[in-house]
């Protein structure tokens, strides 16, 4: 199975998809190996058949909906009522209401294309740099899969067999620090750039966009209330989102009406089969890596390059990085997962602990190049070349991988709220 | 062929959208059963999945068309003229051969899970597998055209340059 990370890496230079890039690379493994190939179609098909995974469309569609009905709006109008009479307001805002559409929603794609759309004109205004406010949207959608519910820990729950419930509640915190983080470079950046603070805010208006919201905020309650409370898998949480979506949004918000919930259905559907796509390939390559006993190779092997936890975790969260920079966040978990899985344990680290560092890890991957999904939706969106967003970005990440450290070596950032529900 | 696979193009896109909403509904169902009318069925769970099933590997076929699935596109930066057309048609290859994979040992799974019935809905297990050759079979027929229209303008530029 050697031979499959060669084949992957040309590939994927080749600009071959990486779903079929890690599936071809997996089958000439199995060839070398002279493995029967019906455990290709045979993996991809368990690995899909999975009333867990189905969280992803879900919380997709749900995610979908909500922007498209006018949720999002409402959100930012609340956000706006928080942050916005700040110096450097307007760029606060984006990072607030990205956590809170974060919060009703699971995926980091979804937040930076609903809430830039929104924000980046009114920045753009305000004369806020291009590149700044390109850097901001795409590094605040990212957020939505640190902030619970998330995508990405669903799939993390399922690869390392932990409780989704628990993963959700230590999101939280370490969300929150992330967020605050960026939040800071705004208001530095603000003052050396001297930005403009938004809206005054009052009372009075506060109170309106907070009634304005309170539908979508009420979503929180439903889905961490009905997880927490025992009363429904995450993956039946996801889908009363949908439904609740699709109500909030025709009836209260009024954005929906047929051919946009059509529109949005076939959207989603097609995000979904791309990312399944990749995870079930992933899943054949793992299958692989597995039974020639690659993985435990690997795992001793990392075990054997130093005695200190510390720079075995240091070495984790730069591998983490780099995949995350190079693959997407979902198919990145299953195959990695696996691998890192027991020296994780044998380092004495909760397996609940491992994932929000691997969802941070892979959060910050998503908006740094070759493939950062928030990085492509935000450039796209604001016309801005992704080389020209890069610059703006550095010190954000820097902001963001020490924070990174802070919930790596402090496990009750992330262990303090699971631990007292 | 132009008219036969936008037929097809638009037939996967009714799918995946019926598909979804099937999933969406059966789930539902599930939690209104079990939550409010306290009885729980037993067939919702199973279904849901096969539909995701189905839904992720018909998408996926229409994704191929689209040329969506991600990649990393660090080499489109770098090339140049008719150099993006001849690495469309490599990849183009590539995506080829798995599909094939699929067809071939798909068909052979879907032949040996035949008389395996699936646990709540009874039916036959080939009926959820089917979508595996049959993803196979739709990615390379987009594959083809995509490859036809890559060639097109990969002859008209050589005549240009002529």
């Amino acid at each position: 199975m050697g031979i499959s990370f060669i084949i992957l890496a040309v590939l994927c230079l080749l600009t071959v998809p990486i779903a079929y890039a890690v599936g071809l690379a997996a089958l000439g493994g199995l060839i070398v190996a002279g493995v029967p190939l019906q455990i290709v179609a045979q993996r991809m098909f368990t690995q899909t058949d999975s009333f867990s995974l189905m969280a992803i469309p879900f919380f997709i569609l749900a995610g979908n909906l909500m922007d498209k009905g006018g949720i999002s709006v409402k959100l930012i109008d609340l956000s706006s009522e928080l942050v916005g009479r700040i110096k450097g307001g307007l760029a606060m805002v984006c990072v607030v209401a990205c956590m809170m559409f974060g919060a009703v929603s699971g995926s980091g794609a979804a937040a930076s294309a609903a809430i830039g759309a929104v924000l980046f004109p009114a920045m753009v205004e305000k004369k806020y740099d291009k590149s700044f406010s390109t850097a901001i949207i795409a590094t605040s959608g990212p957020l939505g899969i640190v902030v619970p519910p998330s995508i990405v820990m669903v799939v993390y729950a399922t690869a390392a067999n932990v409780s989704v419930g628990d993963l959700f509640l230590a999101g939280y915190i370490p969300g929150l620090l992330l967020g605050l983080g960026i939040i800071l470079h705004c208001f530095i950046y603000a003052h050396i750039h001297n930005s403009p603070a938004g809206k005054k805010s009052s009372f009075k208006s506060f109170g309106l966009a907070f009634l304005n919201s309170i539908w979508a905020l009420f979503l929180v309650v439903i889905i961490m209330g009905g997880i927490l409370g025992g009363f429904f898998t995450a993956t039946e949480a996801s889908v009363v989102a949908v439904v609740y979506a699709m109500i909030v949004g025709k009836f209260v918000y009024k954005g929906l009406d047929r051919k946009i919930i059509i529109d949005v259905v076939a959207q989603s559907a097609k995000t979904t089969a791309a990312i399944m796509f990749c995870i079930a390939t992933t899943n054949v390559l793992a299958w692989g890596l597995t039974s020639e006993q690659i993985i435990s190779k690997m795992a001793t092997a990392m075990l054997n390059i130093s005695e200190s936890k510390i720079i075995i975790l240091l070495l984790i969260n730069l591998i983490l990085l780099v995949l995350g920079a190079i693959l997407d966040a979902t198919p990145a978990i299953i195959l990695i997962v696996p691998i890192l899985l027991p020296v994780i344990i044998k380092l004495g680290i909760d397996p609940v602990h491992f994932g929000i560092i691997t969802t941070i890890n892979l959060a910050i991957g998503m908006s740094t190049p070759p493939v950062g999904v928030t990085l492509f939706v935000s450039s796209s969106l604001t016309k801005t070349p992704i080389t020209k967003v890069v610059k703006p970005m550095v010190p954000i990440w820097l902001i963001l991988i020490c924070i990174l450290m802070l919930v790596t070596f402090i496990p009750q950032i992330s262990m303090f709220l699971p631990s007292i529900f | 062929m132009n008219r036969a696979t936008e037929i097809i193009k638009k037939t996967e896109l009714v799918l995946i959208i019926v598909l979804m909403l099937g999933m969406v509904c059966s789930s539902f169902l599930q939690v209104v059963f079990r939550l409010v009318l306290k009885q729980p069925l037993s067939w919702t769970e199973e279904l849901s999945r096969y539909l995701f099933v189905w839904m992720t590997f018909i998408g996926g076929a229409l994704v191929v068309s689209e040329s969506g699935h991600f990649k990393m596109d660090i080499l489109t930066v770098l090339i140049k003229g008719r150099w993006v057309q001849v690495v469309n048609i490599i990849v183009n290859v590539a995506l080829v051969i798995f599909s094939v994979v699929l067809v071939v040992y798909g068909f052979k799974l879907v032949h040996m899970v035949y008389s395996q019935k699936t646990p709540a809905l009874g039916i036959t297990m080939s009926i959820p597998y089917f979508v595996l050759p049959l993803n196979g079979v739709l990615s390379i027929i987009h594959l083809i055209e995509n490859t036809i229209d890559d060639v097109k303008i990969l002859l008209n530029n050589q005549e240009e340059v002529a």
